[in-house]
C-alpha cells in the first residue's frame, strides 16, 4: 500500500485557453508537512480545489487517502480538513454556532470536539461573539478550528499565513509542526512565501505556470543547489593559481558584495574547508576570512524557475525514485 | 443538518423577521379595516380573506427563499460545505427543505392571529368558523408563500449573487402574475391556468375552475417546481467552488 496520502497523476486543469495546472504528477507522503510553493497565479489554489472535490480536473487522476476523487469524495474527505483562499463563515452567527453548522455536516463526534478545537486555537473566550466582530487573524484561527473538527489525517491549507502578523505566523508555524511532529498528521500547504515554507515544511514542490518544476525534501533540495566557499585573501592571482589544482573546486569567481573570492564546490565539509585554507596558507597566500554559504531556498527557487523549460523535470526527487 | 439549515435561515434576522412581521402586520391591518368598516371582523369572512392576505407574505417568502438559495455561494461558505464531503444533492435537498420549513414558520404568527381573530372577534353566528374552514384558510394562506419560496430558492441557487437572486425572484413572482393575466386575456385562459401563479391560486383555494381542476393545478405546480428545483440542483452539482 502506498504511503502517499495524496497521489496526483498527470493532473491538468484548463480554463478555456489557459492551462492553470499542467500535467502534475506527485506523491505527497504521510506524516509530513508538504509545501506547494509557487508565485501567485501559478495554479496552487486550482490544484487544491481539485484535490478537495471543489473543481473537476480536465485530465488526470487524484487519490486522497487512497480514495479516488471525486468518485469516492465522501470517504476521501471524511478525515480531511482544509482552508482554501480564506476561511468563510456566517457573519451573523457566533464562532461556536458556526462550528456547530459544520459539525452537523461532519456528523459523528465532531460536535463534541468543538470546545477542544476552540481551546486549541485560543478562541474560547470569543467563541460566543458573532464572527463579523472577529479580526482577520481570529477568522483564520476559526478556520483552523473548523478544519480540525473531523479529526483530520490530512490538513490542506491554501496560503494560510496570508494576512497574519509575524507573531501570528510564528504561532501558526508552531501549530503546524505540532500537528505533524506530535500528532502524526499530514499537512499540505500552498504558499508563495519562501521563508515561511523553509521554516515549516519537510518537503517542497516548486511550481511555475501550473507546472511542477521540482519536488523533494527541503534539505535535499537545498543540498542539490549551489554551495560556495568565500575567501578574503591578500593575493588574488596567486590564490586563483593555487586553487585551480584542487579537484573538488568546480569554479572560481568573485563575489563583489563581499569583495571576496567565490569558490563553487559540490559539498562543503569541514575537511574541505580546512584543506582549502591549508593549501592557500602553505602557498604563501594570506587568508583574512573564510566561510561557507549555501543557496537559500529563495535562490534555489529562482534558479529552478529561471532554468525550467516546458517538459523539463530536474527534480531532487525523480518520479522513479518516489518510493515514499 | 436540517436543523442547522433552518437556524441559518432564521439567523438572517433581517429577512426572516421582516417576513414574519409583514405577514403578521397584514392580518392586523385587515382586522383593523374590517373593525372600522363593520365591526364584524371575525368569523369565516376573515378566514376567506386568507389568500389575498398572503400576498405580502408571498413576496417576503420570495426574499427568504432567494437568500437561502444564493447566500452560501455568494458568501463563500458553500465551498466549505462541499468540503465536508456531504454529497451536493444532499446539501441542496437540505437547503430546499429548510426553506420550505422556514417559509411556513414565517407564516405561523399571521395564521395564528387569523385563526384567533376568526374565533374571538365579533361575527354573526352563521359565520362561526369550522375546523374545515380553518384548515382551508391555513392552506390558502401558506400555499403561495410555500410555492414561491421554493421557486426562489431554486432561482437563488442558479445565481451567485444575493442581490440578483432577490431581484430575479421578485421579478418572476410579480412578472409571472402579470404574464399569466396577459396570457389569460389574450391567448388562452386554459393555458394561463397551468402557469404557476394561476395554478397556485387554484390549488390554494381548492376550487376547480372551468379550465382546470384542483388535481390538475397541483400537478402543474409539481411540474413547475420540479423544473425550477431541478435547474437549481443542476447548477449546484456542476458548480466549481
Amino acid at each position: 500500500m502506498s504511503d502517499a496520502i495524496i497521489q496526483l497523476e498527470h493532473v491538468s486543469k484548463r480554463f478555456g485557453q489557459k492551462l492553470a495546472v499542467d500535467d502534475v504528477t506527485v506523491d505527497v507522503p504521510r506524516g509530513r508537512c508538504f509545501a506547494w510553493l509557487g508565485p501567485n497565479g501559478c495554479g496552487k489554489t486550482t490544484l487544491i480545489r481539485m484535490m478537495l472535490g471543489l473543481a473537476q480536473p480536465t485530465a488526470g487522476r487524484i487519490h486522497l487517502r487512497g480514495c479516488e476523487v471525486p468518485r469516492e469524495i465522501r470517504k476521501a474527505l471524511s478525515r480531511v480538513g482544509g482552508i482554501v483562499e480564506e476561511p468563510r463563515f456566517y457573519p451573523y452567527l457566533s464562532g461556536r454556532r458556526n462550528l456547530d453548522v459544520w459539525a452537523a455536516h461532519y456528523g459523528g463526534e465532531a460536535r463534541g470536539r468543538i470546545p477542544a478545537v476552540l481551546e486549541r486555537v485560543e478562541l474560547t473566550e470569543r467563541a460566543n461573539d458573532k464572527v463579523k466582530t472577529y479580526s482577520l487573524g481570529m477568522r483564520q484561527r476559526l478556520g483552523v478550528a473548523r478544519a480540525l473538527l473531523n479529526d483530520p489525517e490530512l490538513l490542506v491549507l491554501d496560503e494560510p499565513t496570508n494576512g497574519l502578523d509575524p507573531a501570528g505566523m510564528l504561532e501558526f508555524r508552531t501549530m503546524i509542526r505540532n500537528l505533524v511532529d506530535k500528532e502524526g498528521r499530514t499537512v499540505f500547504i500552498s504558499s508563495h512565501i519562501l521563508d515561511e515554507v523553509q521554516k515549516m515544511a519537510d518537503d517542497i514542490a516548486i511550481v511555475q505556470a501550473g507546472r511542477l518544476i521540482s519536488w523533494g525534501p527541503v534539505d535535499e533540495l537545498i543540498a542539490a543547489g549551489r554551495h560556495s566557499v568565500l575567501l578574503r585573501i591578500d593575493d588574488e592571482a596567486r590564490a586563483r593559481s593555487v586553487l585551480s589544482s584542487i579537484s573538488f573546486i568546480t569554479g572560481v569567481g568573485t563575489n563583489e558584495g563581499y569583495d571576496a573570492l567565490d569558490l563553487e564546490v559540490a559539498d562543503i565539509s569541514d575537511e574541505r574547508l580546512i584543506a582549502i585554507n591549508r593549501t592557500l596558507v602553505e602557498a604563501g597566500v594570506g587568508v583574512a576570512e573564510i566561510w561557507r554559504e549555501s543557496e537559500t531556498l529563495e535562490q534555489r527557487f529562482l534558479d529552478l524557475t529561471a532554468d525550467s523549460k516546458p517538459g523539463d523535470m530536474s527534480p531532487v526527487r525523480k518520479d522513479d525514485d518516489a518510493g515514499v | 443538518m436540517l436543523g442547522s439549515e433552518i437556524r441559518r435561515i432564521v439567523g438572517r434576522r433581517g429577512s426572516f423577521w421582516s417576513a414574519v412581521f409583514v405577514g403578521f402586520a397584514t392580518v392586523v391591518i385587515v382586522i383593523i379595516v374590517r373593525l372600522t368598516q363593520s365591526g364584524d371582523a371575525g368569523g369565516t369572512e376573515l378566514l376567506d380573506a386568507a389568500d389575498p392576505m398572503s400576498i405580502p407574505a408571498t413576496l417576503m417568502a420570495v426574499l427568504v427563499g432567494a437568500l437561502a438559495g444564493s447566500y452560501d455561494t455568494s458568501q463563500g461558505t458553500m465551498r466549505y460545505l462541499v468540503m465536508t464531503g456531504v454529497p451536493r444533492r444532499r446539501l441542496y435537498g437540505t437547503r430546499v427543505l429548510g426553506t420550505a420549513i422556514a417559509t411556513i414558520l414565517c407564516c405561523v404568527p399571521a395564521v395564528v392571529l387569523m385563526i384567533a381573530g376568526a374565533y374571538v372577534l365579533r361575527h354573526d353566528s352563521f359565520s362561526d368558523p369550522s375546523l374545515s374552514a380553518v384548515v382551508g384558510a391555513v392552506w390558502a394562506y401558506c400555499a403561495n408563500p410555500l410555492v414561491f419560496g421554493l421557486v426562489s430558492v431554486a432561482v437563488g441557487s442558479l445565481l451567485h449573487s444575493n442581490g440578483a437572486a432577490i431581484g430575479v425572484s421578485l421579478g418572476f413572482s410579480l412578472g409571472g402574475a402579470i404574464l399569466t393575466g396577459l396570457i389569460g386575456s389574450y391567448v388562452s385562459e386554459t393555458l394561463a391556468s397551468y402557469l404557476l401563479p394561476a395554478a397556485t391560486d387554484i390549488a390554494a383555494q381548492l376550487d376547480s375552475t372551468a379550465n382546470i381542476s384542483v388535481a390538475a393545478a397541483f400537478a402543474a405546480i409539481v411540474a413547475w417546481l420540479i423544473a425550477f428545483l431541478g435547474a437549481g440542483l443542476m447548477r449546484v452539482l456542476r458548480d466549481e467552488y
